[in-house]
This record gives structure tokens, sequence and C-alpha cells, in this order.
């Protein structure tokens, strides 16, 4: 309940400064866009950046499911006194982690669309309102580009399931054998960054080597039907870490159930 | 009668200091130990080890002949000595809570013992008091039909009335099948339910026995023993 009240705030501080933030909008699209009052700028600014910032920070948050809370805290005499294996535990946190930044994440998208919607039409050549234009990129995301989208969907449900392993494994491996809380994240910390660097560094000389990419088809522009390049996704490099974080995950299960102790 | 917990030279060891230093114990089904002494003797650091918070550093024990593991949180049922539930819970959320995780709570049981306690299901953790968290968090720990109910200082800040009552539970709740080891330093108040003692300092067992033989053979009441043992010590 406490979490879900944390993201009801979230939620509605989004609301509030988007709101604000649509109306500096549309009241400088009546007038003139490029000379919008500055405190009207603000808003939409701030608005913009706290609804794109926002995911990215619980993006990393949540991944992990809040383990780190779950081996600090009093409250985890409860979880490590039920008959769970460490995999339950450590996986259900993760779905939990992944509702929460969906929780989150959608409707920070949302919102962010409807900026788009009100902003676009003004900055480029058609002649669209801002419902239409609202209509064309929901057209664009779910209709005409629904591959691409949902094959980077994926790659980005791939990611949160690395990075959250990753850092699990980093808390849960030193909360193991480090018992001072300062030392143990600091060593979380190092040994994360250690592993996805060298994850990323052989990974990508094996794709290099081997010319195994994954190309996500082009997207068709939103307004002028222009076309982004091709992105090339280095397959071994993913290959590599989903390796490395299934492997992980049996780890920290592991030590979850064995090692772990207040 | 059949052995419930057994512990073979269990040892525990935070860096240099020997939380525990080599316990031996055996408690038998129908059983009530109280585990009794001074601050930092261990006691707690035993309860926590079979309760499956903590690992030993050596020795053994087994849970109905099961070793420490997933095996044995399934029947040890354990009360700490403070709060592990969440501020925002009610306590209906507890109750939850407890019965999605262990097959043998029984729901109807806490429901009736909340009333018991005089506890209403809408409070929350966090406008409760320490003695209605003790008698919450005593609710959900025998709610389980455990096999071994550890409860570490049940009685610690808590007013006259409510260590009563819990007191009482703890009497309703005995079954001939399971066994409860109560840590406590208020030995006065419960030493009339204990079928066994152990007394334990600086992580050794320096005492161990029936409690009414040691009534009998020493002439004294357990808590005038705890105090002649640990006054000098």
């Amino acid at each position: 309940m406490g979490r879900k009240k944390n993201v009801l705030l979230l939620l509605a501080i989004f609301g509030i400064l988007n709101v604000i933030a649509y109306a500096a909008e549309i009241g400088g699209t009546i007038t003139d866009i490029n000379h919008m009052n500055s405190m009207l700028g603000f808003w939409v600014v701030n608005a913009i950046g706290a609804t794109s910032i926002a995911p990215i920070v619980m993006f990393f948050l949540c991944s992990t499911g809040h383990v780190s809370e779950l081996l600090y805290k009093d409250s985890s005499y409860l979880m490590l006194t039920v008959p769970r294996h460490g995999w339950e535990i450590l996986g259900g946190r993760f779905i939990a982690g992944l509702v929460e930044f969906l929780a989150c994440a959608i409707p920070a998208g949302f919102l962010l669309s409807i900026h788009a919607a009100i902003l676009l039409p003004t900055l480029s050549s058609d002649r669209v309102n801002p419902l239409m234009a609202f209509a064309r990129i929901y057209q664009q995301v779910f209709i005409v580009n629904f591959v691409p989208v949902a094959q980077i969907l994926l790659l980005g449900l791939c990611a949160f399931a690395i990075v959250g392993t990753f850092l699990n494994f980093a808390v849960v491996a030193s909360r193991s054998f480090v018992k001072n809380k300062g030392i143990a994240t600091a060593v979380s910390i190092a040994v994360f960054i250690t592993v996805i660097n060298l994850a990323t560094q052989w990974g990508g000389k094996f794709s290099n080597n081997f010319n195994w990419y994954w190309n996500i088809d082009s997207f068709s522009g939103l307004m002028n039907n222009g076309h982004m390049p091709t992105m090339a996704i280095p397959i071994a490099s993913v290959l590599f870490f989903l390796a490395i974080a299934a492997a992980l995950f049996a780890a920290a299960s592991w030590l979850m159930e064995k090692k772990v102790e207040l | 009668m059949s052995v419930i917990l057994e512990t073979s030279k269990l040892k525990k060891n935070f860096y240099a200091k020997h939380a525990l230093r080599g316990i031996d114990l055996k408690l038998e089904n129908g059983r009530i130990l109280g585990l009794m002494g001074p601050n930092g003797s261990g006691k707690t650091t035993f309860l926590k080890i079979i309760a499956g918070l903590q690992k030993s550093s050596g020795g053994t024990f087994t849970v109905n002949g099961k070793p420490a593991g997933y095996e044995t949180k399934k029947t040890v049922s354990f009360l700490p000595d403070k709060n592990t539930l969440y501020p925002w819970m009610s306590s209906m959320d507890a109750i939850d809570f407890y019965a999605d995780f262990f097959e043998d709570f029984d729901r109807n049981k806490a429901i009736d013992m909340l009333s018991f306690m005089k506890l209403e299901k809408t409070d929350k953790v966090k406008a409760m008091s320490k003695g209605m968290i003790e008698k919450l968090n005593l609710t959900l720990a025998f709610s389980r039909r455990a096999s071994l109910f550890l409860l570490d200082e049940p009685l610690g800040g808590v007013d006259p009335v409510s260590r009563e009552r819990i007191v009482s539970t703890i009497i309703k709740t005995w079954t001939e099948d399971s066994a409860i080891i109560i840590s406590t330093h208020l030995v006065n108040d419960v030493e009339q339910i204990f079928n066994d003692v152990a007394f334990i300092d600086d992580g050794e067992l320096i005492l161990t026995g029936d409690a009414e033989a040691l009534r009998i053979e020493r002439g004294k009441s357990i808590d005038q023993l705890y105090l002649e043992i640990f006054a000098n010590r």
C-alpha cells in the first residue's frame, strides 16, 4: 500500500505539472510559440523534463523490485521467514517492480504524447489540429509501426530484466558477504558497473566478428513520412547479457536462500 | 514423545565475537521451554538461527528431523522482539499476508484471536501502541499450526493486563503436537507455564532441565534461580 500511494502521488504530480504545461502550450500556440512567455515556458520545460526523466529513474529503481529494502529493513524479517525459495522472492519482486514501472511509464508516455500532439503541428508544415495530430501519433505507433515498436518494447523488457538482475545480484552478493550497508552499496555499484562494461565489450566484439545484428525496420515519420535509419542491435550482446542475467539470477536466488542473513 | 527441535554444537560468530559457542539442545513435542539469560547472552541469535533469519557458523539443527532451510521454515513460527509488519498494514492486511504465505495459517483462528486481544481489523500498524503491535504479532504467530513456536521477548514493554492476555493466549494455543520456546527477562510472569528451562550466558548453556525438577532440587522458583545464577556473573 505504501508503494501504491507513492505511485499515485507521482502520477498526481505529473498530472498537475502537465495540465499547467498544456495550458501554456495551447496559449503559446494561439499567440506565437516562439515568443512564449518565459514563465509559461518554465512550466512546459519542467513538465516535459520531469515526465521524461522520472520513468528513467523509475526504470532503475523498479527493475530490482526494491530488493535492497528487503535486505536492510526490519520488515525483511517477514520475507526471510516465509517458506519460499530465493527465486520465488526475487522473481515476485521483479514482477511487482515491472508493474510499478509500467504504472508510471504508461501514463508518462500518454502525457508526453499530448505535448507532442499540441506542439508538433506548430513545428511542421502539415495543417493538422492537435486532435488529429494525437490520433496520427497513435496510428503511427500502434498500427503503421507496430512491428518495430513491439521489437523495441521487447528489447526494453530485456533491458529491464537485465539491469534488475545485475543490480540484484550485486546487492544480494554484497549483503551476503559484507555486513556494513555503506560498503555493501559501494561494492554493489562497482560490481554492477564492472559486469555491465565487460559484457558490453565482449558482446560487441562477438557481434562485430560474426556480423550478428538484429535490424529493426525503419520507422515511418510521424508527420512528413520521413524515414529514420535502421537500428542495428548487436545480437551477441543481447544474448550475452541475457545469459549472464540468467546465471546471476540463479546465483542471487541461491545466495538469498543460503547466505543472506539479518 | 517425538523430538521437535534438536541442535548439535550450534555456533555463531560475528567476526571475533562468539555469540553461540556450541549449543546442544533437545526439545520434545508438548513442551514449553523458557530460554533465559542476560542481555547479549545469545538468546535472540539462537532463535533467529532456528527461524532461518541467520545462518550458523558451525553445528547443525533439525526441526522434525529436517535440516535447516526451506522445509523448516514451513513448520517454525517466529515472533521477533521487534515489529516487522509494514506500517501501512491494517490487522486484516497482516492476516491476509500470513494467509498468503503460510499454508498452515488459520485465518478464522486469527480473526477470533484478534477479538480476544481487543484489536480492530482496520487498525493500522502505524497507529498502534507497542503493546497492540505485540498482541497482533502474537496473534499472527499463534494462528499457524506450526510444530515449533519461537517467541522472542513476547512480554517486553507490555502492560501487565496485556501480559496476562498474552500468557493466556500461549496456554490456549499450546498443543501436544508442537513445542514452544520463550525467551524472556520477565521470568516471574511466565515461569508457571515452563516445562523446561535453559539458562544461557555468553553463548553457552550453563543450566538446562525440567522446570519442576529444578524447583524441587534447588528449593527455589525459576525467577530466584535466575537471579542467583546471573547476579554474580
